[in-house]
């Protein structure tokens, strides 16, 4: 089920009424909750709502045998019902989006050497959504095991990790911020409502307008075939599809969380403003900010995290950014994608260790020098685009030859698309004082004026965008 | 981006019911605005209770708004849209076309008919005797870098996964000028959705092209409207009579009366039965019009992506015995090596139509 769907705000109105109808009685709203969110994921394929309640089970379970008396007091027990659960996650997130891709590499350097296995390939239709759900039961046992939270009922459970705002494409809530909300009845007697109507319209003129204009007048040709193309085409292709992905994503994630606040939670910040960030360190902290955190969290301090000696953290940098490239999908062009991050990180380091950044800036005003940061933040971030948005590493480095072939002439740059871009961008500078001014203006409009404002936004996103709309793009993830 | 997560709880904020009162009829107003493109959409939709019941919605919705003036403002951005169509459409040479291929703007044309009674089973037959396509007419003089074959190709979601890497292998030689162009969950049997027609018929005219790669009918396995007000089962035999005639007739908008060539693609085994089944049918169709035309070529694929038992599969041998996947996970489109193995396929098989020596280097 879409959000930007007729079908979607039938199910939600359905929801809306039952959720607060049911609210103040906890069992009776939390089975309600648990349908529809099964409902919701079973739309695109009920057989995967098997797969997400063997989910739900298998690491309830676990988190449970972690807080058994028995087991508590040794904690070698501990860590073995936390590594079942965690292996089983990465063993269900391998089986469906990575067992075919090894298998193939394998099978074909057996054939190089003249060995033929002839190993068996699954073709396996990929759950949606199963990257981010099974991040987050990592993240409930792991935390559970850490004892930072205690163990939810397998119903509380259930809830949590099937909650359908956030179900496919994220945020990755963690259950410290969800369990609380869980626990406390919302009033219905105050809802944020403005800020949810705001969220929502605004998610939805990302994706369906500048999203979708983006990827129809010069995205998908560029990138489709960029021997055709001059450079500044190709140039201008890639700063579109940058702000494609970002309105495409963030617009799904404001959407997400004005639905969520329609029934009462709040869910965690996932972007802020990331093309303004004059560091790739501050890109991180920026941009899928929910995912980046359970990275450091889970992945990048067990590694080491910063201590130990530098060698030793450009190698955590390195092995985070690659994983994390590789979470979007098993080909080349994810890894390389988290191997330029991890690369500029590193390289952040260095230069951050061995010079002193006020030396540098000295030499330049501190206008000129931010300005250089960002510049270079922004093209290294762009670099990395080309390739997670092309097909294979050859068709990444085909449009890095396209851009510095220097041919010259414009077929699909147009004063409008560079009106969007140049726009977006700038928007992303408006100070945090301005956006809250605006934001407390909006929040402070009244019910009828919401409404009013709503239908109106909604037309005109309508009438704005094209027919039919795509898919989110991490909806792939 | 508003960090929701940061503001402080307030008691501020309106009441569920209120909400809920107002959102509706928020929906009830952005309904009534936007009417005129709802109901659209639900006579657009195919037979069934889906569309019965979005009619029986919006009709009564689409009325009141019509009734109190609230469809005059998408009814002005219509006046407008339709204003610079009608200008487009009316050009002369456009025209000129128009009447000479009997094709009628947003609708079918209703000219030769076919045998409708043929049963599957009795079509098969008929296209099992019939191995040898059409003579291969000559495309003279032959193309030069100084006067290049201009090549075209258009279709479905399905062509952008191969069109693009066609374009490239067609211009890696000196010889060939090359556009792609695809237009997702279009087909013949939607034009309200997407004009093919229409728009084969502007690219006739402004391009002119040499050879026209198509392939249709990933979207088409559905029942279809016909003006003014019939409806056909999919597979019906009116199904089969109508849609053979649109097929028939999109590809006389390109060869009739010029040396233009067509290669038709067919469609290639689907991981679903049910849609391969469709996809097969829909083959017959397209084979059995081709083959009544001398320029029109039907280039079967099945064998490109079938395992060893003729059946559909994603992984396949590549030409230095690697196993590779192509097509993608949704079990219908092509993956990139599944779209560089049916272009390279396309290209030997345009060389067996057309001289090329002009300078085809091969990809």
């Amino acid at each position: 089920m879409l959000f930007p769907t007729f079908t979607f705000l039938i199910f939600f109105v359905i929801v809306f009424v039952l959720n607060w109808m049911t609210r103040q009685k906890p069992v009776l709203w939390k089975i309600v909750i648990l349908a529809a969110s099964l409902v919701f994921y079973g739309w695109w394929n009920w057989r995967f709502v098997f797969l997400l309640v063997t989910s739900i089970t298998i690491n309830w379970f676990c988190a449970k045998k972690m807080r058994d008396e028995s087991v508590k007091l040794e904690n070698f027990l501990v860590r073995r019902w936390m590594q079942t659960a965690v292996i089983a996650n990465l063993s269900l997130l391998g089986v469906y989006k990575y067992y075919d891709f090894f298998v193939l590499e394998i099978s074909n350097r057996l054939k190089q050497v003249g060995f033929d296995m002839g190993l068996p390939l699954l073709d396996l239709t990929l759950p949606i959504g199963i990257s981010f759900f099974t991040f987050q039961a990592i993240s409930y046992v792991i935390d559970v095991g850490r004892e930072d939270i205690e163990p939810l009922s397998l119903l509380d459970f259930a809830v949590y990790l099937s909650f359908f705002p956030q179900l496919v494409a994220g945020p990755i809530v963690r259950a410290s911020e969800m369990a609380p909300q869980m626990a406390t009845r919302s009033d219905p007697r105050y809802l944020q409502s403005a800020a949810a109507y705001r969220l929502i319209l605004g998610g939805l003129f990302k994706k369906v307008v500048i999203s979708s204009y983006l990827a129809d007048v010069i995205v998908q040709d560029v990138f489709a075939n960029p021997a055709s193309y001059s450079s500044l085409d190709i140039i201008i292709g890639v700063y579109a599809y940058a702000i494609q992905i970002y309105a495409d994503f963030s617009g799904y994630t404001d959407i997400a969380i004005g639905v969520a606040l329609l029934l009462g939670f709040r869910f965690p910040q996932n972007f802020d403003s990331p093309y303004r960030a004059k560091s790739l360190q501050d890109f991180w902290h920026r941009w899928h900010i929910t995912l980046s955190a359970w990275l450091r969290d889970y992945l990048y301090i067990p590694l080491g995290g910063n201590r130990g000696t530098s060698r030793r953290l450009y190698i955590n940098l390195m092995l985070t950014m690659i994983l994390g490239g590789l979470w979007h999908g098993n080909k080349g062009t994810f890894l390389v994608w988290g191997l330029i991050h991890g690369l500029a990180l590193v390289l952040e380091r260095i230069i951050s260790e061995r010079f002193n950044e006020s030396q540098i800036g000295t030499r330049f005003s501190s206008r000129i020098w931010s300005l250089i940061r960002w510049m270079i933040t922004f093209h290294v971030v762009c670099l990395a685009w080309i390739f997670f948005r092309a097909p294979s590493v050859g068709d990444a480095l085909s449009m890095l030859g396209g851009l510095f072939s220097f041919r010259f002439g414009v077929e699909l740059v147009t004063s409008t698309l560079l009106l969007v871009i140049l726009g977006a961008i700038g928007m992303q500078f408006l100070s945090k004082e301005v956006r809250e001014a605006f934001q407390a203006k909006a929040n402070g409009v009244s019910a009828p004026n919401q409404a009013v404002l709503f239908a109106l936004g909604l037309v005109f996103i309508d009438w704005l965008g094209p027919d039919g709309v795509a898919p989110f793009i991490y909806f792939q993830f | 981006m508003v960090d929701v997560s940061q503001e402080q709880p307030k008691k501020l904020g309106t009441p569920a019911g209120k909400v809920l009162a107002w959102g509706l009829l928020g929906l009830l107003l952005a309904s009534l605005l936007n009417s005129k493109i709802l109901l659209k959409e639900a006579q657009s939709k195919p037979l069934g209770t889906d569309r019965t019941l979005s009619i029986a919605l919006w009709t009564p919705i689409e009325k009141v708004a019509g009734s109190l003036g609230l469809t005059r403002p998408q009814e002005l951005i219509d006046g407008l849209l339709e204003g610079e169509k009608t200008d487009q459409l009316l050009d002369e040479d456009f025209e000129s076309l128009v009447i000479e291929e009997s094709v009628v703007y947003s609708q079918w044309p209703n000219t030769e008919k076919v045998d409708s009674n043929i049963s599957s089973s009795e079509q098969i037959a008929v296209l099992d005797a019939a191995d040898n396509l059409s003579e291969d007419p000559e495309v003279s003089p032959g193309p030069s870098s100084s006067s290049p074959l201009k090549l075209w190709i258009l279709g479905d979601s399905m062509v952008q996964f191969f069109g693009n890497i066609l374009v490239g292998y067609a211009e890696s030689s000196d010889v060939i000028e090359a556009e792609s162009e695809s237009v997702l969950s279009s087909g013949l049997v939607r034009p309200d959705f997407y004009d093919w027609p229409t728009r084969v018929a502007e690219i006739m005219l402004d391009e002119d092209p040499d050879v026209v790669v198509m392939m249709f009918g990933g979207n088409d396995g559905q029942s279809m409207f016909v003006p003014p007000a019939a409806w056909y089962e999919t597979f019906s035999n009116e199904w089969i009579e109508e849609y053979s005639q649109r097929v028939g007739q999109i590809m006389d908008l390109v060869a009739k009366g010029s040396n233009r060539i067509v290669m038709w693609v067919a469609q290639p085994p689907m991981k679903s039965e049910a849609f391969d089944d469709k996809m097969k049918r829909l083959n017959l169709i397209y084979e059995k019009e081709a083959l009544k035309r001398e320029q029109v070529y039907f280039v079967k694929i099945s064998e490109l992506f079938s395992d060893q038992n003729g059946e559909y599969s994603k992984y396949l041998t590549s030409n230095d015995g690697r196993t590779v996947d192509a097509r993608l996970s949704d079990g219908v489109h092509l993956s990139d090596f599944g779209g560089q193995r049916l272009s390279r396929y396309l290209m030997n098989e345009l060389e067996e139509i057309v001289d090329l020596s002009g300078g085809l280097e091969t990809p």
